[in-house]
């Protein structure tokens, strides 16, 4: 629309800003998945939703995240049955004072647990390149890899922005 | 902890106190006291009382949400200026620590109870060789004991003015860490005041010292209300030239100012580098006011013009009050009588030199009121702005635009238009005759003149008749208008069917959306009064605004109130009545090039015309030669990447309400005709000129942000939910998504929370 002499363009930066440009934050949700060392996973079963600490990673392009969790436990048993989850990432422990500084990143997918040696040792390294002092539990019989397909990242930043991002379809 | 009396500081003690705690300001007069030189008497609050105030009142918080709502450096200037008049609000309405309230009414009990005093911020950074900060933050003078507490918040809370933020975003200073002290001062009559800069700032030669002085006070000089007396004393021979004075100035004595030029220079060699000092004469001494290494020496000042644009749109009271008079009783009456010379001169005459004359008189007119309204339309805008921090000092509300309430106008020249859009819906709606014709226009493939056409059908039936006459007179009167490089009364058909989508629920017209017309009773006819004024919820408020005065800042009251009425109808007037005489420049230009076209000079008329380029024409036409043309832009549209989606977006609640309807991107004004009412319309920026398809609008988005834009007041004086600075609305959201618009809490979600693609993997 008009621009002549209606207003001071030198402050009025924000039309040319990248801040909210694709590129933008597909890397801010790159930077929260590769740093942030834990997630919270949801999961479902018999109708009611359940939420668990997990520490976790992330594959390059995003289509994949994946952690690593004993079969007898409760996580396991409803992602058996129900392969619909989402995870939370998030910013809250480094701003604690800020409500507009804090970023978080929920995502939904479908998990499965890997049984292929071949998908296992791939992912299994992956998630020990970021949390190597997990060998011992990753390589336990009585842990099982999870691989989460991912298939949409709700990006959250400044408080009440939302941006929806979709990983690419191959992995 | 300790009360804050160790934060309560004697000038003369404060040089012995880190720059870190006490500022500069503080620190410079208190080394000026230790080498002989007088000040007048005072003492400084450290930074310490300022971090115990903001931690007593939650301040941090407050100003944290509203500084990183969004990245601080892509606000734009009004954004700004609203999160500071926030934040100032928050700091206005916070209270002061007890003890220290009592501190300062102990400490300030040596003088007498009528005492006046200087308030004034002394920032750590404020003053240094590295920042001035001059002009940036506040200081109050002549402040009574009894307001010393509410200046001393003000000044602390200017630390986040508009100023200062512009300020530290340009120089890359830590917004969040920063802290104020504040050096209160006991206020001393004085027949002689000044400013001196010990070495010339404009070319940094320090030979030569430039000495200004005004008779009285000090603030005459510095918020250029006053012209001063400018000298120049050369060191080297010691001898005072004067610049040209004024015949009203009196004659200073040159012995006083050789002598006040001596103590200057001593300064100075104290200091150990060029300063600006401000100074009163008390009739037999020298007073310092204030002392700071000059900054700017040997830097081009280009880099500080933008700021300086920007701090003349915030003149202060005397400068606004002659601008008010100004504007108001000699440029908008030259204006009108511009445009109405022009129109009454009407169409281009065949005489090739008539016509160069008047295309050359219609250019020049442009030129001129162009810069006119860059320079005083613009900052007498800021007059609404400048009511606001008046009444909200005065009355510390809950919400602080509050006083929008008092301001607001069905007088503007755009509530008038669209009042005459109301009609001409209401009329279409009660005719089927009128309804068939318009049809039958519309479906016409030429955009031919609709006056004609009704012609027939005028003769024998009234409501055509009148309906025909209306149209006319909108045409003649409203749309007159140079808008996005051509004249909105040429397409006839846009017009029409934003009429016809109006009429399209008359049942609603006078009730719904569209009461914010506040049409007079009896179908749309203009109210001839301003009916907001008897609106008793008005009424109500501005007695409570001249109650809070009192009887002795009546007169105060009153006319900041007319400056902030005037600067509110002005804000939107002036771009329509400025669209009107680019609209009288564009038939010439045009007529210029269609000559040119005929004379083989040119190969075609462009459809979208650059008003500059009438210059252009009129060199061409006569020297006979092919003209240099400007080429106007078409506006880009970027498509959103699929990957990528907006769930959600914020901004600011610039008219409350929620309404959840499909988004309409308005890129330009002929995505207007796709318009349908009720749609929630997203523009990039909204001007005045082309508010009238807001009466179709059931919310609306704008990239351009802030809490006093057009939009803002269309959309509050129409109630229609709105949500401004957006960053990327036009781009991010696309026309057809599926939109709630929140006007309440300033957010904005797209499309459904559907989870199908969760379900098909």
């Amino acid at each position: 629309m008009k621009r002549d002499y209606d207003e001071p363009m030198f402050i009025d930066v924000v039309y040319y800003s990248k801040d909210c440009s694709a590129e933008q934050i597909e890397t801010e949700i790159k930077e929260l998945c590769f740093e942030q060392p834990f997630a919270v996973l949801a999961t479902q079963g018999e109708g009611q939703p359940y939420t668990a600490l997990i520490s976790f990673a992330a594959s390059d392009d995003l289509t994949h995240l994946v952690f690593s969790t004993p079969t007898q436990t409760r996580k396991y048993s409803q992602i058996k049955d129900n392969r619909q989850v989402s995870m939370l990432i998030d910013t809250r422990s480094l701003q604690p004072e800020s409500i507009n500084l804090v970023r978080a990143v929920t995502v939904t997918g479908k998990a499965r647990p890997l049984e292929n040696p071949d998908e296992i040792e791939l992912w299994s390294k992956l998630l020990l390149d970021k949390h190597g002092y997990l060998e011992k539990f990753v390589h336990s019989e009585s842990s099982s890899l999870i691989l989460v397909r991912a298939v949409r990242y709700f990006y959250v930043r400044r408080f009440q922005e939302v941006y929806q991002w979709t990983p690419p379809e191959t992995s | 902890m300790d009360t804050a009396r160790n934060f309560l500081i004697p000038l003369a003690e404060a040089y012995d106190h880190p720059a870190s705690l006490l500022g500069n300001k503080a620190r410079n007069l208190s080394f000026c006291i230790r080498n002989g030189y007088r000040a007048p008497d005072g003492f400084a609050l450290g930074i310490d009382c300022y971090h115990r105030f903001t931690r007593d009142n939650n301040l941090q918080k407050a100003i944290d949400f509203e500084l990183y709502r969004k990245p601080f450096e892509n606000m734009r200037w009004e954004e700004i200026w609203d999160a500071a008049f926030r934040i100032r609000s928050f700091f206005a309405r916070g209270s002061l620590d007890l003890a220290l309230e009592k501190d300062i009414l102990s400490y300030t009990s040596k003088w007498p109870a009528d005492a006046k005093y200087a308030v004034r911020s002394s920032a750590p950074a404020e003053d240094s060789a590295a920042h001035s900060f001059a002009g940036i933050h506040e200081s109050y003078v002549n402040v009574p004991v009894s307001e010393l507490t509410e200046k001393i918040k003000l000044v602390w809370a200017s630390l986040w003015s508009d100023r200062s933020l512009l300020y530290r975003l340009e120089n890359k200073l830590d917004a969040k860490r920063s802290a104020m002290a504040v050096l209160i001062q006991v206020m001393e009559a004085a027949p002689l005041t000044g400013l001196t800069f010990t070495a010339d700032p404009a070319t940094g030669n320090r030979d030569v010292m430039i000495i200004e002085t005004v008779e009285g006070s000090l603030d005459r000089l510095v918020d250029n209300i006053e012209e001063p007396q400018r000298f120049r004393y050369h060191k080297k021979s010691n001898t005072i030239s004067a610049d040209q004075k004024n015949s009203s100035q009196k004659t200073i004595d040159t012995d006083l100012l050789q002598g006040l030029a001596h103590k200057f220079s001593g300064l100075e060699k104290i200091f150990e580098t060029p300063i600006d000092i401000e100074w009163a004469w008390t009739g037999s001494e020298l007073s310092i006011l204030q002392v700071r290494p000059i900054t700017r020496i040997n830097k081009t000042l280009d880099q500080d013009s933008e700021r300086e644009w920007y701090l003349t749109l915030t003149p202060k009271k005397a400068k606004l009050m002659q601008l008010a008079e100004r504007v108001e009783n000699s440029l908008i009456p030259e204006l009108i009588a511009e445009v109405e010379a022009f129109t009454a001169e009407g169409a281009p005459r065949a005489e090739e030199k008539l016509f160069l004359e008047s295309l050359n008189r219609r250019g020049e007119s442009y030129e001129k009121w162009k810069k006119v309204y860059q320079d005083q339309f613009i900052p007498f805008a800021h007059g609404i702005r400048s009511f606001g921090l008046y009444y909200n000092e005065l009355l510390k509300p809950d919400d602080p635009y509050i006083f929008i309430n008092l301001l607001k106008s069905d007088q503007l020249l755009a509530s008038k238009r669209n009042r005459t859009l109301v009609k001409l819906g209401s009329l279409l709606a009660e005719s089927s005759l009128l309804k068939e014709k318009v049809a039958a226009y519309l479906e016409e493939e030429e955009n031919k003149d609709l006056s004609h056409f009704l012609e027939e059908a005028a003769t024998s039936n009234p409501a055509v008749q009148e309906f025909k006459n209306v149209f006319n007179k909108l045409l003649a009167e409203d749309m007159n208008i140079f808008y996005e490089n051509r004249s909105l009364a040429e397409d006839q058909k846009l017009l029409l069917k934003t009429i016809v989508s109006l009429g399209s629920n008359s049942n609603n017209l006078q009730d719904q959306q569209l009461t914010g017309f506040n049409p007079a009773p009896g179908s749309g006819k203009p109210a001839a009064e301003d009916s907001d004024l008897s609106d008793p919820g008005r009424l109500e408020l501005e007695k409570e605004y001249y109650s809070a005065a009192g009887r002795e800042k009546k007169k105060e009251a009153e006319n900041w109130l007319r400056i902030g009425r005037l600067s509110w109808k002005l804000r939107d007037d002036d771009n329509i009545l400025l669209g009107k005489l680019e609209n009288q420049l564009l038939e010439y230009v045009r007529e210029g090039l269609e000559r040119l076209k005929g004379e083989g000079l040119l190969d075609k008329v462009p459809g979208k015309i650059a008003l500059g380029d009438w210059k252009a024409v009129l060199v061409s036409l006569r020297d006979k030669k092919k003209p240099e043309l400007t080429a106007v832009e078409e506006v880009a549209k970027e498509k959103r990447k699929p990957q990528l989606k907006p769930r959600q977006l914020t901004g600011q609640p610039s008219s409350p309400g929620l309404v959840t309807a499909m988004a309409r991107v308005i890129h330009s004004v002929d995505d207007f005709k796709n318009v349908n009412k009720g749609e929630i319309l997203v523009f990039d920026a909204v001007q005045p000129q082309m508010t009238f398809i807001i009466s179709l609008a059931g919310g609306i988005i704008e990239r351009r942000g802030g809490m006093l834009v057009h939009s803002s007041i269309i959309a509050r004086e129409m109630e229609i939910p709105a949500v401004n600075g957006v960053s990327r609305a036009t781009e991010l959201i696309e026309t057809g998504d599926l939109i709630t618009l929140n006007g309440d809490l300033g957010i904005i979600v797209i499309g459904e929370p559907e989870f199908n693609l969760e379900k098909s993997t």
